[in-house]
C-alpha cells in the first residue's frame, strides 16, 4: 500500500527524505487538524481510493489513511517551503555580513537611497583608500614596534638597533606621505579624523596628535639625558608649543573669515551672481585650509624627526616605543569603552 | 658695422631699479631683523606673524595688497620661491628663510632662533642652563599648559649632539 500510491498521486517530486524520516511525526499532528477542519478532503481521497482499493474494506480505516496521506504530503510541501525560506535567508545573511564588513573596513555607512552625486563619490573614494592604507600602515607599525621592543629587550648591538629604529622613523614618513596626498583628495575628511578610535580623537588637533603633548608626555621616561639633551628637548617642546599656538591662532582667523564669507547678505534680496561670488570666494577658503593641515602635519613629522636627532639610537628606540604604546592605551580604552555595557 | 657688445647696464639708470619689484624687496628686507611680506587677508600669514609675537619679536610687516608695486612684489616673491602662493615670506637679518614651512621647520630644528639672535633680536628667555636648573625646569613645567620661556647663558650656533657623556 505504501509507496506505489503515493508515487500515483504524482509525489515523486518530494524528497525521499521527507516521506521517510517525517512522515510519521508530521501527520500525527496534521491528523488531529484534518479531523477538525478537513474532512472534505479526505472524502475525495476516500471516493477515489475506493475505486483501485476496494479489497482493504473498511471505510474509516481507508479514510483514516488517506487523510494521513493527505496530511504527510501537505506536510511535506510546507517543509519544502520553509527549507527554501531558510536557505534564500542565509543567502541573504552571507551578503549582509559581507556589506557590513567591507563598510566597516572602510569606515563609512552605506546610506539607504545614498545619492548618485559624483562628487560625493570622488571625495569619498579619497576617504576610503586613506581610511584602508591607515589600517595597513597601522599593521606595519605594530610589526616594527614589536620587532624594535624584542631588540631593545635582547640588547642587540647599536649599530643593528639603529637599522630598526630608523625603519620606524621611514615608517612615520610614510603615513605623513599618505595623509598628504588624502588631505588634496579630502580634506575634510581628514579634519575629522575618522580614522582614529574615539579615545584618540578626542585629543585631535588638526588632524592630528599634538607634537608638545607626545613630548610632555615622553618627559620623564627619556631620561638619562645629558645636559645639552635635555636643552635639546625644552627647546623642542617649546618651539613645538609655540608653532602650534601660532596655527591654531591662524586657523581661529580662518573659520571667522570663512563664517563672514557665509554671512554676506542674508537681508538682502541679493542677486545669483553675488551668492555664487560668495560661495567661489568660501571654496578658496578651504584651499587655506588644505594649506592648514598640510603644516600641521608638517610640524608633527618635524618634531619627530628632530627628537630622533637630539636621542641617541637607544634612547629613540625606548622613546618610538613609549609613544606607540601610549597610542595602543588610547585605542585600548576606545574599545572598552565602545564594548561597554549599556542600560 | 658691429654692434656694441656693452651690457644693457649703461640704459639702467638708478631710478629703473626703484620699480623693480625685487629689488624693493631685497631692500625693505635688509631694513629691519625681521620682515614678513603679507597680505591683509590671508590666515596662514596671521599664523605667522603669531609665530614670531610668541617669541616675543617684533616683525616689521607689508601688506602687499596696500603696498607700491604690491602686485609685482608678489610675483617677484612667487618666483624666488617657486610655490604657488606669494605670501607670507619671512626675511632675517636680511637673508630670506622662506614661507610657512621653511620658517616652521627652522624653528624646530633650532636654528630660527640663532638666526634671530644674529640678526639682532633680543629673544626674552627666563632661566638659566645648567644641568639641575633644566631638571627642575623640566618637572616644574611637565604639568603647566603655557611655557616660561628657557634661557641660555650663552647660545651656540649650531648644537652639537654627537658628545654623549652617559647615557
Amino acid at each position: 500500500m505504501g509507496k506505489g500510491h503515493f508515487e500515483n498521486w504524482g509525489e515523486s517530486a518530494i524528497a525521499d527524505n521527507s516521506q521517510q524520516t517525517d512522515t510519521s511525526t508530521d501527520i500525527d499532528t496534521d491528523d488531529k487538524n484534518q479531523f477538525n477542519s478537513g474532512q472534505h478532503g479526505g472524502q475525495i481521497v476516500v471516493d477515489s481510493m475506493e475505486g483501485s482499493m476496494g479489497k482493504i474494506g473498511d471505510p474509516k480505516i481507508l479514510r483514516r489513511l488517506a487523510q494521513n496521506r493527505e496530511a504527510a504530503r501537505k506536510s511535506r510541501l510546507r517543509k519544502k517551503a520553509y527549507v527554501q525560506q531558510l536557505e534564500s535567508s542565509r543567502i541573504k545573511l552571507t551578503h549582509l555580513e559581507q556589506e557590513l564588513k567591507r563598510a566597516r573596513q572602510q569606515g563609512m555607512f552605506i546610506a539607504a537611497g545614498a545619492s548618485g552625486d559624483h562628487n560625493s563619490v570622488v571625495g569619498g573614494n579619497g576617504a576610503l583608500a586613506f581610511d584602508m592604507d591607515y589600517s595597513r600602515w597601522l599593521d606595519d607599525h605594530q610589526r616594527l614596534i614589536n620587532d624594535l621592543r624584542s631588540a631593545v629587550n635582547t640588547q642587540i648591538p647599536d649599530n643593528e638597533l639603529r637599522i630598526l629604529v630608523e625603519a620606524v622613523m621611514s615608517h612615520y614618513d610614510e603615513i605623513f606621505r599618505l595623509k598628504s596626498i588624502a588631505t588634496k583628495s579630502d580634506v575634510f575628511h581628514m579634519l575629522s579624523g575618522m580614522w582614529k578610535t574615539p579615545a584618540e580623537r578626542c585629543f585631535l588637533w588638526i588632524g592630528g596628535f599634538r607634537s608638545s603633548e607626545i613630548l610632555k608626555m615622553l618627559g620623564n621616561h627619556l631620561e638619562p639625558l645629558t645636559d645639552q639633551q635635555l636643552m635639546g628637548i625644552c627647546n623642542l617642546q617649546q618651539s613645538s608649543q609655540q608653532a602650534e599656538d601660532a596655527l591654531s591662532q591662524g586657523m581661529e582667523a580662518l573659520q571667522q573669515s570663512l563664517v563672514d564669507t557665509l554671512s554676506v547678505g542674508f537681508t538682502s534680496s541679493g542677486n545669483v551672481g553675488d551668492y555664487m561670488g560668495q560661495m567661489a570666494i568660501a571654496m578658496g577658503k578651504i584651499t587655506t585650509l588644505e594649506n592648514f593641515l598640510h603644516q600641521a602635519d608638517l610640524l608633527r613629522q618635524q618634531t619627530l624627526q628632530q627628537l630622533h636627532r637630539i636621542l641617541t639610537t637607544r634612547q629613540s628606540a625606548r622613546a618610538f616605543l613609549v609613544i606607540s604604546d601610549y597610542m595602543s592605551r588610547l585605542r585600548a580604552l576606545s574599545s572598552l569603552w565602545l564594548a561597554r555595557p549599556k542600560d | 658695422m658691429h654692434y656694441q657688445t656693452q651690457s644693457w647696464s649703461t640704459y639702467l639708470t638708478p631710478t629703473t631699479t626703484l620699480n623693480d619689484p625685487l629689488h624693493r624687496i631685497e631692500r625693505l628686507a635688509s631694513e629691519n631683523a625681521v620682515v614678513i611680506f603679507s597680505l591683509s587677508g590671508c590666515c596662514m600669514c596671521h599664523a605667522i606673524k603669531r609665530l614670531f609675537c610668541g617669541m616675543g619679536v617684533n616683525p616689521t610687516v607689508y601688506e602687499l595688497d596696500h603696498e607700491p608695486l604690491g602686485k609685482e612684489m608678489e610675483k617677484a616673491l612667487m618666483r624666488l620661491l617657486g610655490t604657488g602662493s606669494p605670501v607670507p615670506v619671512v626675511f632675517v637679518g636680511g637673508k630670506l628663510v622662506g614661507a610657512m614651512d621653511r620658517v616652521m621647520g627652522s624653528h624646530i630644528n633650532g636654528t630660527l632662533v640663532p638666526l634671530l639672535k644674529e640678526a639682532g633680536e633680543d629673544i626674552e628667555e627666563e632661566e638659566d642652563f645648567d644641568g639641575l636648573n633644566v631638571l627642575a625646569y623640566l618637572i616644574k613645567y611637565n604639568g603647566v599648559s603655557s611655557l616660561p620661556r628657557p634661557k641660555a647663558k650663552c647660545c651656540p650656533n649650531v648644537i652639537d649632539y654627537s658628545t654623549k657623556n652617559n647615557e
